[in-house]
């Protein structure tokens, strides 16, 4: 009953993720101004898509650490299995976490690799785990392969907390302080969605690593229905914030002033500049400016649907490409890992017949 | 069996004290990018750049101190920092003294000016401005 119950689950939570993340997507807060960036301030909501799968990565590789260290002192094989299943599953995170992260990168920090101290701290922290998987494939000896394997995994978990610490060891790194990312979690609704993402998706990082080890006896179709479902809600979720960019011209804000009951915009459209005029209502203008009277726009991609000739009918702010990307690179890895939990679960239930 | 499991314990501790001193290091000598690379980029970008001081101007009208940075191989760039950030992390601006083969500074680039719009003096800046410590 317990494993039936662990079956479900899995698939169920791969739904209930992609919906959160969907929400994340176009519904979680961002700041209002960001000053020490080039990007969109609503590349922000990526605080909610991005950071807890950094988080997930960070606790599968030290399931893979805890199970190594259980394998060497019970000389068990299931626990060799774990770790090995740990890693894997960490890694597929990791390499999410990179391209994520790069993503997020390319939108507020201009480029999409700086050798910022974290960025480079995850990368190294991926390298070191590829060497596990090509050291495991190099020992021809099934027993020495497991003690071998299990050590490198002890040493190579090292890399987690310097990845994590890397801004202080660096003493300097372009990634957000906790203060801007406190204040975004202040609301009760910020809060329970990014608790909830962490939760889920380190249930759905977990339920993968050990569902396998059970031998589930249902219909193992079920773990590539989930993967298949979460990645189609993410795709229409994804097409959803395309949608803009195709059915209208967009452009970003590069600067503009609010003067004479009409806001000044210059927007950036490729190569173009342009200047547009917009006149907001009394309560639109506390939306717009901030009390030291600075815009909000700037940064911002927005809709140009023009009322007239160089003046916009509204004022509709556009997610960033990284928002679309990182989504639909969420879906891709929900699908990967449904394909992946059947087919080591079929691989285990024919290993262990 | 004891012997084994304290020969595989050692190596594990020297192998993680090893993987730890590579990503140690690689990670502290990351994330600074020198003025030569800077002015090669031709987007605006968030960096954080390392240079060796040229000269320093005040403008005091409009409250901002302007910062001329060189880099390894050449190349000079503009830092401009505003005085109401010197002022409440350093006091006044009068009173600032360089470290000028040790500047480290982060803020957003904007390659169109070769100009650095500072938001964090990192390094090499510090205030004469010392007060004597109280005798008793």
């Amino acid at each position: 009953m317990e494993k039936k119950l662990l079956v479900y689950a899995l698939p169920v939570l791969i739904v209930v993720d992609s919906i959160l993340v969907t929400y994340a997507a176009f519904r979680a807060p961002y700041p209002r101004v960001v000053e020490f960036e080039v990007g969109s301030p609503a590349s922000y909501v990526n605080l909610f898509i991005h950071v807890p799968l950094a988080i997930t990565t960070y606790f599968l590789y030290a399931g893979g650490l805890f199970t190594a260290i259980m394998f060497l002192w019970k000389r068990k094989d299931r626990f060799d299995y774990m770790s090995k299943s740990f890693i894997s599953i960490a890694t597929l995170y990791a390499i999410y976490t990179l391209a994520s992260g790069m993503s997020w990168a390319k939108e507020a920090w201009g480029a999409a690799w700086n050798w910022d101290p974290r960025q480079t701290g995850v990368l190294l922290l991926f390298v070191a785990y590829l060497v596990y998987f090509a050291l495991r494939s190099s020992v021809s000896d099934p027993d020495r392969e497991k003690v071998v394997a299990s050590v490198y995994a002890i040493a190579a978990f090292s890399m987690v907390p310097l990845s994590y610490y890397a801004p202080k060891i660096a003493g300097a790194s372009l990634h957000p302080t906790g203060v801007l990312g406190k204040e975004l979690l202040a609301a009760p609704t910020a809060r329970v969605l990014f608790v909830s993402r962490i939760l889920v998706a380190l249930s759905i990082g977990i339920l993968v690593s050990v569902l396998p080890l059970t031998r589930p006896r249902q219909k193992t179709r079920i773990f590539k229905l989930g993967g298949v479902a979460g990645f189609t809600i993410l795709l229409v979720s994804t097409i959803a914030l395309l949608a803009p960019y195709i059915m209208h011209n967009t452009g970003r804000v590069e600067g503009g002033e609010y003067w004479n009951d009409t806001l000044y915009l210059v927007v950036r459209t490729g190569d173009k500049f342009v200047n547009l005029t917009y006149k907001p209502s009394e309560g639109e203008i506390r939306e717009l400016l901030t009390e030291k009277g600075e815009l909000v726009l700037k940064e911002h991609i927005i809709k140009i649907d023009l009322k007239e000739e160089g003046e916009l009918a509204s004022i509709e702010i556009v997610k960033p490409p990284t928002v679309l990307i990182n989504v639909l690179f969420y879906g891709i890895l929900l699908l990967v890992l449904g394909f992946v939990v059947q087919k080591l679960a079929i691989s285990e239930s024919i290993a262990r017949k | 069996m004891r012997k084994n499991i304290l020969k595989i314990a050692l190596f594990a501790v020297l192998l993680t004290i090893a993987l730890a001193m590579i990503g140690y290091y690689a990670i502290k000598s990351s994330g600074y990018i020198d003025v030569s690379e800077l002015v090669k980029f031709e987007q605006d970008r968030r960096v954080t750049v390392k240079g060796k001081l040229v000269t320093t101007e005040y403008d005091q009208r409009n409250r901002v101190l302007y910062l001329v940075l060189e880099g390894e191989r050449g190349g000079r760039i503009i830092a401009v920092v505003s005085a109401d950030y010197i002022e409440k992390k350093y006091g006044p601006v009068q009173y600032l003294k360089w470290d000028p083969n040790n500047i480290v500074l982060q803020g957003i680039y904007r390659a169109s000016q070769k100009t650095l719009e500072v938001t964090e003096i990192l390094q090499g800046c510090h205030t004469t401005y010392q007060q004597e410590p109280v005798g008793t």
